[in-house]
């Protein structure tokens, strides 16, 4: 019984210590590949540590990428986005998990539908009919098609669906109308979910490539993860700077990390509270 | 303040059968009336209809004499108590007590004077800054009441409130619940199937089945004369024995009312075989098998099982039904045929 305990242990341990390398590894050649000159980062075998640290890579990344342009876009479009989106999704998995109208079932089908077709897909006759519109290089063009988003209102409902129905009844009696039950009481409630889902558009408009690329014919409203990959495009180079490129991945990165420390304490201490129903 | 539903019909969306037709219920001002019946006989949709939390598909619901069939639920002046409590998990006990009452046009002031008021009722005082996470399951249902207190309701409207808590608890809160009503003097309504709690609080008993009404009276009244062989056999642990004559009619009696020994005005009799006794602490249960089905008696006499006797009932102990089993106060005289069940 003991012996095998430990062995259960151990295989765990191991089976953890490989998940962990799968999932952290990337990262580590990211950054140790930041540091390199642009020599080493192509030289083969390769080396699993700098053999010196060139930390001007960062300053080259900062300048050849255009941070400052670019991460202005970046910016702009995934908060837009984001917070856009949210406005939209919650009400709309509010009134779906929540309240009853005509049509409820048909629209939640559609909505469940939509997210089975992926953007590849049907994303020519929307070039076409953004390029109709005028809407090609344009903020619009990448943030008005994020309102709506299938995945965030489905990902929402179950959220709401999850709530004791008595706590939102107690609510009403309590004279609360549908908006404040919906603010004050349900949303509350499922803080960790709302943090999650922000978490998730968020990282999912930040490192966004495919529709940026698709809807910009220039570079107005282009963002950094296409700025950082033309790094290693550019054609005046010598070799592909992939030590600068990491650089400017890092880069690109650090903003996310930082999101996630903050945000799994949010969700760990909103979680304290939500446990009873 | 009285509440009434009149022809009261409802109809569950995506159902056909109703849960409940023609209802009329009066519910007396000040009085703590309990509804009990069986699971699923319709007490708390009747409650959540008058908490406007569940539409009626016809009728007419008054609370103090308006008709408040189409008022929503915060504006009818009325409280609830859940069975799980249904108290905020986001907000303290303090922002759980204040929540409700924010929503009413109440200067801040009036606002914490009535909350630190219904905590030290509660016996909350020290918990107002706790979350209900950390409070134990009596606790919550001190806020959930707290909570409703705090509005001052002319009615409080509670779905069993005790059912989630242990035996004791339950006892304690059933006392407190009487002390706030005698002190509060406003009207109760109470769900319960449990009726050693509808006994004990009620000063009105509305026995429910399938969606009617059986009968409605004091606990005395429900107890002592029941109205028909579905509240004898209901009320009582266990209910009434009742007998099927040969005329159709019924007899009853309650397990106590049995004895061994002829009484002076014995008026009925049957022989049995003890099957069963069960040892109740002052006293036992029998369970006798008088040929055409079985009966319980319940007396401190220790009989031995397997023993056959003649059992007797006194004439004051005995209550008829006619054949539509509904009271009867004509005596019946005819021959049992069988040991009868409402329920099966
Ligand atoms: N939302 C609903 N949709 C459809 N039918 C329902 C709904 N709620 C209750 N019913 C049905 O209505 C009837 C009465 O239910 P109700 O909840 O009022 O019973 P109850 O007397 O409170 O029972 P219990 O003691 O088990 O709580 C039951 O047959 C139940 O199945
Ligand atoms: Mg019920």
């Amino acid at each position: 019984m003991k012996k095998e305990s430990i062995l259960g242990k151990i295989v765990e341990c191991v089976f953890l210590a490989f998940l962990f390398l799968l999932f952290v590894f990337p990262f580590y050649w990211m950054l140790i590949t930041s540091l390199k000159t642009t020599l080493e980062a192509v030289q083969f075998p390769p080396t699993l540590w700098p053999s010196k640290l060139i930390f001007a890579n960062y300053a080259d990344a900062w300048k050849a990428a255009g941070f400052v342009k670019y991460g202005k876009n970046t910016i702009i479009i995934t908060f837009a986005a984001v917070a856009l989106q949210l406005i939209a999704s919650v009400p709309a998995a509010f009134a779906f998990a929540r309240m009853n109208f005509r049509g409820k079932k048909l629209f939640f089908t559609i909505i469940l539908s939509d997210m089975m077709i992926p953007i590849q897909a049907i994303f020519i006759p929307i070039f076409l009919m953004y390029s109709r519109l005028g809407w090609l290089n344009t903020y619009r063009s990448m943030i008005i098609p994020f309102i709506y988003s299938g995945y965030s209102i489905f990902f929402m409902h179950n959220a709401f669906m999850q709530v004791s129905n008595e706590v939102l009844e107690a609510a009403r009696l309590d004279g609360s109308s549908e908006l404040a039950v919906m603010f004050k009481v349900i949303m509350p409630m499922i803080k960790p979910v709302i943090i999650t889902l922000a978490l998730l558009c968020f990282v999912r408009r930040w490192n966004d490539y495919f529709w940026n690329t698709v809807l910009t014919t220039n570079d107005t409203v282009r963002t950094l993860p296409i700025a950082i990959n033309a790094i290693t495009e550019a054609k005046d180079e010598l070799l592909r700077r992939w030590d600068v490129s990491m650089a400017g991945n890092v880069m690109l990165m650090a903003p996310l990390l930082i999101l996630y420390t903050v945000a799994s304490k949010r969700i760990k201490s909103a979680f304290v509270y939500s446990g009873i129903k | 303040m009285a509440i009434i539903l009149e022809g009261v019909k409802k109809i569950y969306p995506g159902t056909t059968e109703p849960v409940m037709e023609d209802f009329n219920l009066t519910i007396k001002d000040g009085s703590f009336t309990v509804l009990l019946g069986p699971s699923g006989c319709g007490k708390t949709t009747a409650l959540r209809m008058i908490a406007g939390l569940e539409e009626v598909t016809a009728g007419k619901i008054y609370i103090d004499g308006a008709d408040v069939t189409t008022v929503d639920p915060g504006a009818r002046n009325i409280a609830m108590v859940f069975q799980n409590y249904a108290i905020y998990p986001h907000m303290t006990v303090r922002g759980n007590i204040e929540f409700g009452l924010k929503n009413y046009k109440i200067t801040k002031a009036k606002i914490q004077e009535r909350v630190n008021g219904v905590l030290a009722q509660t016996g909350l005082t020290d918990l107002a800054g706790r979350m209900p996470a950390q409070l134990s399951g009596g606790q919550r249902q001190r806020v959930a009441l707290a909570r409703a207190m705090s509005k001052s309701p002319m009615a409080f409207l509670m779905d069993e409130p005790l059912s989630n808590l242990d035996a004791k608890l339950r006892s304690q809160m059933r006392s407190e619940l009487i002390q706030l009503f005698d002190a509060l003097g406003v009207t109760f309504i109470y769900v319960t199937h449990d009726q050693t709690e509808a006994l004990t609080m009620a000063t009105d008993i509305v026995v429910m089945y399938e969606g009617r009404i059986m009968q409605q009276g004091t606990p005395q009244e429900v107890y002592e004369n029941p109205a028909n062989i579905f509240v004898a056999q209901f009320i009582g642990d266990p209910g009434m024995n009742v007998l099927k004559l040969k005329n159709e009619a019924f007899v009853g009696f309650k397990p106590r009312a049995l004895r061994l020994v002829r009484p002076a005005n014995g008026d009925f009799e049957i022989a049995g075989q003890i099957l069963t006794r069960e040892f109740l602490g002052h006293e036992y249960m029998y369970t006798i098998d008088v040929g055409c089905g079985r009966i319980v008696l319940r007396t401190g006499q220790m009989i031995d099982a397997g023993t056959t006797h003649t059992f007797y009932a006194d004439a004051a102990d005995l209550c008829y039904f006619d054949k539509n089993q509904n009271r009867t106060f004509e005596p019946q005289q005819a021959k049992v045929v069988q040991v009868f069940h409402v329920d099966e």
